[in-house]
This record gives structure tokens, C-alpha cells and sequence, in this order.
């Protein structure tokens, strides 16, 4: 009878060791198409590895780069990553270590550093007329109330761009010669977060609210970059599992 | 003879001002904006109205090509009124995205002693808000509001 006891207690006590060592984990990285295990490139500084092939090899898997540490792990599960491919993202998920692959619970875009290190921003809505011309207003009030940025009012000296439109952002902001005169249907609200330096745009995200909506969709857009900025800074899994919100596994810009 | 004298006088007189010594803002380059100031007896309908003025301000101190940092000569609003339409005005104009607020204060230049060295009275109705105007051919281009305009022409005066 001692025996069994002894035998079932350390049964619990192994099944929590391995509860333990699979447990859900914070990955975070670059997904590419394997195999795993190439050497990276160096480009403008920054380690990369040609992560999307024209013709991949049958059996070819996802790997998920970290370039920081130089680990990569195979990666499967849903979100499948073949949408997710050549972007920084970050997965929600528990490590099997006899085969260095990780099992996707949640995956989601990450965003650039340009972002999260960010400490001030330019709110510029030039392309906003009739009903549009709230989100300014709004987009004010809120970045405030959260308090994480300063509103700069030059664009030369602020580290994002804050863009509301009517119309898609083109990636044009440096090199735009001239007003952007395309029509504006006030039918969906865009929001961009861009580079001041090169116009790329690092986040973007967008609301069909209609034109009598302007500010809701701006507050919704703001709440949902300042989700995202928290996710990224979290290190408890399940606190990242528990926020759901409708563009988190959507790998798009939303443009 | 008389006629001399009086084009002498007018002479004098406008070379008097051409002369004369330029405003407290004359030969400053860079300019510390500090947070407004809101007295507990002015009349505010809108929690955010001190940072909006002060970013008004911050934008006035930019269009008049002059640096915003740490400097011994400061300056910030003392905002007795920040009013909004009311709400039937709002729902008139619901759609045009045209925002009217009324602003009253005063705008202050200190020295680094917090000397008082001017202040200009402000009042305002009109947009305080950074949205190009509801009318279409003014899309794209560098967007402005009423109160900076104000500021920055108060600014220009006292260079």
C-alpha cells in the first residue's frame, strides 16, 4: 500500500515537471521557410534569412528567426505561418525540445522597435476634409489620455507619424511631390503609423465606420495600436491569450 | 517754413520708430513652452483645452521659425475661457467636421527669473484643432488652426 502511495505521488510529481517544462512560452522573431539551421545574412546591419521562397522544396517548414539570440525553431499550429512569412511576429506557445518546434497557440504581427522605443509623434491629418477633419481632434485627446507619447507639433522633430485618411497610405509621405488630391469617400478611416525618415509605414489599421463615425473609428484605431504596444511589451503568455480583438492574428497592413 | 518744421517733425518721428529698440522676443531663437496655466475660476468645457493650447502654442513658436527647448525666456497661456459649440450647433454642422471653440486668455513671455516681460491678450473663435477646413481644395496642405494663427501673429509682433 506504501508503495502505491509513493508511486502515485511521484507520478503527480512527474506529470507536473513535464506540465512544467512544456509550458507556454513568449517567442519572438522573423518567420522564414526553413530548413532551419542557415546562416544568416548580415543587411544594413541587421541579420536576416531569405524568408519567402519562389519554389519551396517539397516538405519545406516554417522556422521562426530570432536574429538577437540566432535560435530558430520550427513552427506549426493555427495561425498557419505561410500568411506570416518574411514578417517580425510574436507567438504564444509551448516548445517541444526533442524536436525544436513550437506549437502555436497565438501568433501575431509584431511591431518594429521604430515603434515600441518611440517617444514622440506628429498627428497629421492634411488629408482630412468634411467629416474626416474629427479624427484630429480625437486622435489628440486619446494619444493624451494615454500619455505614452509627447505630441510634437513639427514632423521633423517627432519619431512617428500619426497618419488619418480617407484613402490608403501609399507610402509616399518623404517623397510625395505636392498635395495628395485623390477623392475622399468618407466611408473607411485608415490609420498609419510611418517613419518621418523614409515613409515606410510601420502599422496600419483601418475602420469602416462611415462618415458620421469618424471619431469612434480614430478612438478604436488608437486603443488598438495601444493594445498591440502592450502585447509586445508583456512576458505572461496567458495574459497575451486572454486579449482578443478582431485584427490580432491578421497579418495584413490593413491597407 | 511751417511746412519745413512739419516735415522735419514726421521725418524725426519715423525715424524715431524705425529706430527703436525691437520687442522682448527680438534676437530670441529658441523658446521654452511651458504648460498653461488654468486659474480654478476660468471656464473650461473640455479636460483636454490646456494641452490643445499648449500645442497651439508649441506650433506658433515653430511656424515663427524659432527653436522649442530649454531656454531662459518662456512662455505660456494663461487660459481664462476654453468653450466648445453647443451641442445643437454640433449636430447643425455634423458632417462638415468644422469645430468652433471660443478661447480667451492671455499669452505670457517670462525671463528665466520669472520676470514678467509681456502679456498679450487673446481671444479667439474659431478652430483650435490641426484639420485641414471642410472645403476640398484645401486638402494636403500644411494644416492650421485659428489660435495658432493668433499666437503666431502675437509671436511676429513682439520680435
Amino acid at each position: 500500500m506504501k508503495g502505491m502511495i509513493f508511486a502515485a505521488v511521484a507520478l503527480v510529481l512527474l506529470s507536473g515537471i513535464s506540465a512544467f517544462g512544456q509550458a507556454e512560452q513568449i517567442f519572438k522573431g522573423k518567420v522564414c521557410l526553413g530548413p532551419e539551421g542557415r546562416t544568416p545574412t548580415t543587411i544594413n546591419g541587421e541579420l536576416s534569412l531569405p524568408c519567402t521562397v519562389p519554389h519551396p522544396k517539397l516538405g519545406a517548414r516554417y522556422i521562426l528567426f530570432n536574429p538577437d539570440t540566432k535560435t530558430t525553431y520550427y513552427i506549426e499550429g493555427h495561425p498557419k505561418p505561410k500568411s506570416f512569412a518574411g514578417m517580425r511576429v510574436v507567438v504564444v506557445g509551448t516548445l517541444d525540445t526533442s524536436t525544436g518546434t513550437i506549437h502555436i497557440d497565438d501568433m501575431f504581427r509584431g511591431l518594429p522597435a521604430k515603434i515600441t522605443q518611440a517617444s514622440s509623434v506628429y498627428i497629421d491629418c492634411s488629408a482630412c476634409p468634411r467629416g474626416l477633419a474629427v479624427a484630429w481632434k480625437t486622435a489628440f485627446e486619446e494619444i493624451e489620455e494615454w500619455g505614452r507619447f509627447d505630441i510634437n507639433p513639427d514632423p521633423k522633430k517627432a519619431d512617428l507619424i500619426f497618419i488619418f485618411a480617407g484613402n490608403p497610405y501609399l507610402g509616399d509621405y518623404v517623397t510625395r511631390d505636392g498635395p495628395d488630391t485623390r477623392p475622399v469617400a468618407i466611408k473607411t478611416t485608415y490609420m498609419d503609423v510611418v517613419d518621418p525618415q523614409t515613409g515606410q509605414d510601420l502599422w496600419g489599421d483601418s475602420r469602416v465606420y462611415g462618415s458620421f463615425f469618424v471619431a469612434r473609428a480614430t478612438h478604436d484605431l488608437i486603443k488598438e495600436l495601444k493594445l498591440r504596444m502592450e502585447e509586445e511589451s508583456q512576458s505572461n503568455p496567458a495574459a497575451i491569450l486572454e486579449q482578443q480583438h478582431p485584427r490580432k492574428t491578421t497579418p495584413s497592413l490593413g491597407n | 517754413m511751417r511746412i519745413f518744421w512739419i516735415l522735419l517733425f514726421i521725418s524725426a518721428a519715423s525715424a524715431a520708430a524705425f529706430c527703436s529698440p525691437g520687442g522682448v522676443l527680438e534676437k530670441v531663437n529658441k523658446i521654452q513652452v511651458d504648460p498653461t496655466v488654468v486659474d480654478p475660476s476660468s471656464k473650461i468645457d473640455d479636460s483636454v483645452a490646456p494641452s490643445l493650447v499648449r500645442y497651439n502654442l508649441r506650433a506658433a513658436v515653430r511656424d515663427a521659425h524659432m527653436e522649442e527647448g530649454n531656454s531662459p525666456i518662456r512662455a505660456h497661456i494663461v487660459l481664462d475661457i476654453f468653450s466648445s459649440e453647443s451641442p445643437v450647433r454640433k449636430a447643425a454642422g455634423m458632417g462638415s467636421g468644422r469645430s468652433t471653440n471660443t478661447v480667451d486668455g492671455k499669452l505670457v513671455i517670462q525671463d528665466a527669473n520669472g520676470k514678467e516681460l509681456a502679456s498679450v491678450k487673446i481671444h479667439v473663435h474659431g478652430s483650435v484643432a490641426f484639420s485641414t477646413s471642410d472645403a476640398d481644395g484645401d486638402r494636403g496642405v500644411h494644416a492650421t488652426s485659428d489660435l495658432e494663427q493668433r499666437l503666431l501673429k502675437e509671436i511676429e509682433a513682439l520680435r
